[in-house]
Parts: structure tokens; C-alpha cells; sequence
């Protein structure tokens, strides 16, 4: 019996018979396992481009709330649930996957900033910790990985030269304020920084411009006109940077130097001015045409005179003009004011076919005028406040920059020339600021 | 007796990586269309004919693009039957498909 079971097992041992069968079984199991492996693969580098998909779609959708970051968040996350209906609230991505920052292009690097942000970045995540790792078989069953994924996109929006009132205005680097009756023709331009507030019954043509900075107040009263519409429209695409100030078309000081250093050659017509160095202006019957007069002090130019071809300068002064004058083609600087009285002739009409500004004041301080003035191709600059009076016309341009506010009364009347008047100083409207949120808005990572 | 089981095997890897493969297709043209879409560029039909036209062979792309609080949602489904590969996973009913959701920019 012993023998007998001896034998068997050592034939059994020997027999081939059926071995088919088990390595086939461990075989189909091997290529049931590297199939496996493909699948698991080919799942998680879909769901990783899909998730690619998933954050590029929030982020293009934040981008377009910059700069505030709330309403980015919320938007973003709106797209996102989108993605996931059957979540109440994403797991996947959540507002703290949303960072705010700029995008440096040659370094392609984004930094977060606390500063207003032009670049918005967004995560997806699917990890043990959010408890949303993707199931895979495969790897559930060999435990291999902690089965996570993680998905980045970075959009931001391009910055763009901001030209406000390119072809000149009214340009404030503080508040502009209009009062009532007043009337804005053609192209022109009225710019505030830090708000405008506008009064009743004011007329602005379908192409002059309320501008305003990023974030400029805006209030206007009842039955105004802005370009056939009731209600007005502030656009401001101005810079971000508060303390960043309007360049002036020329200081005060430049031109004060440039005149001191004996230089008057800045009137196109090439004409060239004697400098005479004074402790007080000439009586108007005795001032020299083509003279640059340096005043030691004020400068008073006395009412009911005609004033052509001068250039004043009030070094540590004020100017200060009387009722009922004229002038045409004169340059006043000021270290401190340039103040006018009522019933002012600028400019002798022929402005717009001559193409240029002709009158030109610059003051370290305020420039006011009063009222019943026509002011025509003027253009100034102060770095206090410019202050209108009222029943003002302006028949061509009239360009006024002021890092202070811009306060102009009533029943004003302001036009423009066809084309835009040129500046003896060659110096064009430009507030030399970029707009951060002006341009195209797109993916860069 | 072995040879059908392989059979079967290696059809169910050709059908899985066949459906993947064409999942990601879906996925790309949903998003290309959405966004297109989105900025302007393509109108809603346009959108959907560029779907379909990223179908192969005998896909039948089933495409819809509709615009809801400015978010443009595209989505894409095709039958299971009409899967290209060995149709040992692809043989029953059912759909499969992707979708897309972009901010509308233009």
C-alpha cells in the first residue's frame, strides 16, 4: 500500500499533464495586472487634464473680476460648481485655492502681491486631506500612492497705456467739480482722478468724456444731457497707483530755469524775447512786445489793457490780472498764483486755423479765473487748484492740468477745434500712466 | 481553451484605452468650443459643428452649447456603441460624454 502510494506520487510528480491550465491562470492574471496598470494610468493622466480644463475655465472667469478679489473668488467658484453638480461646494477647488499676485512674463513667474492684482492664480486638488482622492482600483488594491492629483492654471490681464484726454481738457488729479448750465461740445475732455461730481442741467455731446480714475466717485444731478442719455457715465480706466500724480506739461520751475538761464526762444513763431529783470510788470503802456519780463515778486497786469507777445514771470510771486483785458500769445509763470478778474479776451479767434495753443500759464500754486471770460487755446498747468468762474466760453480748446482739484462753475460754455491744437513746449496731453486692467485677459500658465 | 479568455482580456484593454482616448477628445473640443464661445469667436452653431467635427469614423457626437448668468456650457455625448475597438465593453446602452463651462468675456 506504502509502495503503491510512493509510486503514485512519484509518477504524479513527473506527470506534465494540465500544467496548461495553472500558468495560464497566473498568466492571465499578469496581463490582467499590466492592463490594469495601463487603465489606472490612462484614468489619472485624464483626470489630471481634466482638472487642467476645470482650473483654466475658473481662472479666465476670475481674471475677469480684477482687480477685486471677492467678486473673483465668487465668480471662479461659480464656474467651478459647474464642474461638480452633484457637490454642494466644490471639495476640489475653494477660495483658498485662488491667489492673487502678478505675473512676471520673462521670468514666467507669479508673485502674490497685497497691491491690486492683475494675475489670479487657481488650484484644483484631489487629496486624503479633502477626502476626494480619485478611486482606483489598481492602486486601492496594491495601496500604492496616496492617489492625489493637483492642477494649476494662471490667467492674468495685460496693462496698457492709459491716454486720459488725450487731445486735452480738463485734467484733475484730485476732484473735478461742475456746477449747472454748462455746456460740453465735441471732444472735450474732463478728467478726475479721485472723483467728478457734476451738477443740473449740463450738456456734454456724445463724444466729450467724463474720465475718471480707477476708483473716482461719481454723482451727478437731474436733467443732465451726457450725448442724448440722462444718465451719465464716468469711465475709468485711469491708473491704480493713488499717489501716482498727473505730469504737469511743463513746472514752473523747469520753465523758470530755462527762461533764467537766458533761453526765450519757446514760441514757434521763432521769435526771440529780451529778458528784462524787474522789481515790478510795466505800466501797460509801457510794456515792450516780445520781452520776457522776470518780476521780483508780484506781477500786476493793470485792467483795461491789451497784452500781446510777452512772457511774465512772478519769481517767488503771484500774477495777477485786472477786468476787461486781452491777451494773446503770452507765457505767464507764477511761483505762487496766477489770478484773473472777469471780462477776459484770450486768444485772437484765429486758433484753430493757426493750430496751436496761444496763451500758456504755469503756477507752483492755484490758477482762478473769474467770470465773462473767453478763453480760447489756452492751455495751463498748477499744482494747486484751477477754479472757474462763471458765463465762460471757449470756443477752441482749452487744456488745464492740476494735481489739485478742478472746480468749475456755471453756465459755461466749452468747445473744441477740429483738431487737436499743438503746445509751443511740445508737449502733447498724456497723464503718462498705465492702465492695469485695460488689455487682453488670458492664460499664461 | 485559453485563447478566448485572452481574447476577451485584450479586448477589454483596446475598449477601456478606446473609450479614454475618446473621452479626452470630447473633453479638449468641449473646452476649445466653450471658450470660443466664450470670447466671441464662435457663435453657438459654430460651436457645436466644431464638436461634431472632432468626431472619427463612426462616432456620433451628440453636441449642445447653451448660455446661462453669462456662463457658456458646452457638452458633448456619444453611445457607448459607438465606441471604435473590440465593442466587448461597448456593446450594451448607454452614454458616455464631458462637458465644459466657460465666463462669457466678449
Amino acid at each position: 500500500m506504502i509502495t503503491k502510494l510512493r509510486t503514485a506520487i512519484l509518477r504524479l510528480k513527473k506527470n506534465e499533464d494540465g500544467w496548461v491550465s495553472p500558468f495560464s491562470l497566473f498568466f492571465s492574471l499578469g496581463l490582467l495586472s499590466f492592463g490594469g496598470v495601463a487603465y489606472e494610468y490612462a484614468e489619472t493622466v485624464r483626470q489630471k487634464t481634466q482638472y487642467q480644463h476645470i482650473t483654466d475655465a475658473v481662472a479666465l472667469a476670475a481674471v475677469t473680476q480684477l482687480p477685486d478679489r471677492e467678486a473673483a473668488i465668487a465668480l471662479g467658484m461659480q464656474v467651478a460648481a459647474k464642474y461638480f453638480p452633484n457637490e454642494e461646494t466644490p471639495v476640489s477647488v475653494t477660495s483658498s485655492d485662488f491667489q492673487f499676485g502678478t505675473w512676471d512674463e520673462e521670468a514666467k513667474a507669479f508673485s502674490t502681491t497685497d497691491a491690486p492684482a492683475t494675475a489670479v492664480s487657481v488650484m484644483a486638488v484631489r487629496s486624503k486631506e479633502r477626502k476626494n482622492v480619485a478611486y482606483t482600483a489598481f492602486r486601492a488594491f496594491t495601496q500604492s500612492g496616496d492617489h492625489g492629483l493637483r492642477a494649476r492654471s494662471i490667467a492674468r490681464v495685460t496693462e496698457v497705456p492709459f491716454n486720459a484726454c488725450a487731445r486735452g481738457g480738463f485734467i484733475s488729479g484730485g476732484y473735478l467739480t461742475t456746477g449747472s448750465h454748462n455746456s460740453f461740445g465735441k471732444s472735450f475732455c474732463t478728467y478726475g482722478q479721485s472723483g467728478m461730481e457734476i451738477g443740473n442741467n449740463n450738456y456734454y455731446e456724445s463724444a466729450a468724456s467724463l474720465q475718471g480714475g480707477r476708483n473716482a466717485t461719481f454723482s451727478y444731478g437731474g436733467s443732465n444731457n451726457c450725448g442724448g442719455s440722462s444718465v451719465c457715465e464716468l469711465e475709468t480706466p485711469g491708473p491704480d497707483d493713488p499717489d501716482k500724480r498727473i505730469t504737469l506739461p511743463y513746472s514752473q520751475d523747469y520753465l523758470e530755469n530755462y527762461l533764467q538761464a537766458g533761453n526765450t526762444s519757446i514760441f514757434r513763431d521763432g521769435n526771440m524775447y529780451t529778458i528784462q529783470r524787474v522789481s515790478k510788470l510795466p505800466k501797460k503802456n509801457k510794456l515792450v512786445p516780445y520781452t520776457a519780463y522776470i518780476v521780483n515778486g508780484d506781477a500786476e497786469f493793470s485792467s483795461n489793457g491789451n497784452y500781446e507777445n510777452l512772457i511774465v514771470l512772478a519769481d517767488s510771486g503771484t500774477i495777477k490780472a485786472g477786468a476787461n483785458t486781452t491777451f494773446h500769445n503770452v507765457v505767464l509763470l507764477a511761483d505762487d498764483d496766477i489770478l484773473f478778474g472777469s471780462n477776459t479776451q484770450f486768444g485772437d479767434g484765429n486758433h484753430c486755423a493757426e493750430g496751436r495753443y496761444q496763451t500758456y500759464m504755469f503756477a507752483e500754486g492755484n490758477i482762478e479765473l473769474g467770470s465773462n471770460n473767453a478763453m480760447n487755446a489756452i492751455q495751463m498747468a498748477a499744482k494747486g487748484t484751477l477754479t472757474f468762474g462763471t458765463n465762460i466760453t471757449a470756443i477752441g480748446d482749452i487744456h488745464g492740468e492740476t494735481w489739485g482739484d478742478v472746480i468749475f462753475n456755471s453756465n459755461n460754455s466749452l468747445d473744441s477745434c477740429p483738431d487737436a491744437l499743438v503746445s509751443d513746449f511740445g508737449w502733447a496731453p498724456d497723464i503718462q500712466a498705465l492702465d492695469p486692467f485695460g488689455g487682453t485677459r488670458g492664460l499664461v500658465m | 481553451m485559453w485563447i478566448p479568455v485572452y481574447f476577451v482580456l485584450s479586448g477589454l484593454v483596446v475598449d477601456a484605452t478606446s473609450i479614454a482616448l475618446t473621452q479626452a477628445r470630447m473633453q479638449a473640443a468641449v473646452s476649445d468650443a466653450a471658450r470660443l464661445v466664450a470670447v466671441g469667436y464662435f457663435s453657438n452653431e459654430e460651436g457645436v459643428s466644431f464638436i461634431q467635427n472632432q468626431a472619427y469614423s463612426i462616432e456620433n457626437f451628440t453636441a449642445r452649447i447653451s448660455t446661462s448668468n453669462s456662463i457658456v456650457t458646452a457638452t458633448v455625448t456619444m453611445p457607448l456603441a459607438d465606441v471604435i475597438g473590440l465593442k466587448i465593453i461597448a456593446r450594451g446602452e448607454g452614454v458616455f460624454g464631458a462637458s465644459a463651462h466657460f465666463y462669457t468675456e466678449s
